[in-house]
C-alpha cells in the first residue's frame, strides 16, 4: 500500500474510526490509542483485503474488534428487553438542537451517545451517519441482521431518552 | 406507536461523529515508520543501500571475471584487477549519480509526506 493511498483512507475514515473507539472506550486518550492501532493495522493488512466487502465495512470491523480487545473484561452491554415497543419522534429534539450553536449540538449529541452502550450507539451512527445497510452493520458488529434491527430500535429509544434528559437539564426551558 | 421520522433522526445523527485529534495522523505515521516490517515508509530512509550494494557486487563480479580471464586462481591478479576498477572513475560516477538520485527521492518523499500532513 503506498502512502498516497493510505492518506486517502486515513482522511476519509479517521473521524469514524476515532468515534467508534471513543464510544467503546469512553475515554479520549484510550480512543486515540485504539484509533492509532487500527490505522497501523490497516496499513499492514491492506494488501490482504480481498474486496469481498466494502472498504468501509472492513475498516469499521477492524475498529470494532480493536476496541473490543482494548476494553476486554469491561462490561458495556446491557440487553434492554423491557423497553417499550415504541419509536420516538426525533423532530422535537431536532427543533431544540436547531436553537443551539453547532458546538453545543455536537457536545450534547456526543454526550447522549456516550451514555448509551456502544452496542447500540455504534450501529446507530453507522446506519444514520454513514448510511451502512443492516447487513453491513451485521458484518461490522458480527451479529445477525435481525439483531441489528433490534439494536437500532432500542438504540433510538435510548438516545431519545438521553437527549431529552440532557437537553432538559442544559436548556431548562427549551424542552417541556 | 409513533412513526419514526427518519429525516429528523438523520439530522440529529449528523452530530454523532467526533473529530479525530490532529495528533492521530502524526502518531500513525510515526508508528508505521518505526514498525520493523520493512514498510515502504521506513525503507525510504535507507534506500541508498541499494545502489551501493549493486555497485559493490558489480565491482566484485568485474574483478573476478578479469582474474579468470587473465589467470585462474592468482590472488595478485584479482587484487590488481580490483584495484584497477577501484581507480576507474566510471563505477564511482555511477555510484555517485545513483546515490544523489536516491537521496533526492528520499528527500522529496519526506517533503511530500510533511506537506500532506
Amino acid at each position: 500500500m503506498d502512502i498516497k493511498e493510505f492518506d486517502q483512507i486515513f482522511n476519509r475514515y479517521q473521524n469514524m474510526v476515532y468515534t467508534i473507539a471513543l464510544r467503546f472506550t469512553q475515554n479520549r486518550d484510550d480512543a486515540l490509542e485504539v484509533a492509532q492501532d487500527v490505522f497501523v493495522k490497516i496499513y499492514h493488512k491492506f494488501d490482504e483485503f480481498r474486496g469481498e466487502s466494502k472498504v468501509s465495512t472492513w475498516i469499521y470491523r477492524i475498529a470494532v474488534n480493536q476496541s473490543l480487545m482494548f476494553i476486554r473484561g469491561r462490561k458495556t452491554f446491557a440487553d434492554y428487553t423491557d423497553l417499550p415497543n415504541e419509536d420516538y419522534d426525533f423532530s422535537t429534539i431536532e427543533s431544540v438542537l436547531d436553537r443551539l450553536n453547532e458546538k453545543d449540538r455536537q457536545a450534547f449529541v456526543g454526550k447522549a451517545l456516550n451514555s448509551v452502550a456502544p452496542e447500540y450507539s455504534v450501529p446507530l451512527t453507522l446506519f444514520y451517519y454513514d448510511d451502512l445497510s443492516v447487513e453491513e452493520i451485521a458484518e461490522v458488529m458480527q451479529i445477525s441482521p435481525s439483531n441489528v434491527k433490534v439494536r437500532l430500535h432500542r438504540g433510538r429509544y435510548l438516545l431519545h431518552s438521553e437527549l431529552e434528559k440532557i437537553l432538559k437539564l442544559e436548556t431548562q426551558t427549551l424542552l417541556k | 406507536m409513533k412513526a419514526i421520522d427518519e429525516n429528523s433522526m438523520k439530522r440529529v445523527m449528523k452530530y454523532s461523529v467526533e473529530e479525530a485529534p490532529v495528533s492521530l495522523r502524526e502518531r500513525v505515521r510515526s508508528e508505521i515508520e518505526n514498525s520493523s516490517e520493512g514498510s515502504q515508509l521506513q525503507s525510504t530512509g535507507y534506500v541508498w543501500i541499494i545502489p551501493l550494494g549493486v555497485t559493490l557486487t558489480l565491482l566484485t563480479v568485474l574483478a573476478t571475471s578479469s582474474t579468470l580471464t587473465n589467470g585462474i586462481g592468482k590472488l595478485s591478479e584479482f587484487r590488481n584487477a580490483f584495484i584497477q576498477i577501484v581507480y576507474n572513475p566510471i563505477p564511482w560516477v555511477i555510484l555517485g549519480a545513483g546515490g544523489i538520485l536516491f537521496m533526492m527521492d528520499t528527500l522529496l518523499t519526506r517533503i511530500q509526506g510533511r506537506l500532506t500532513r
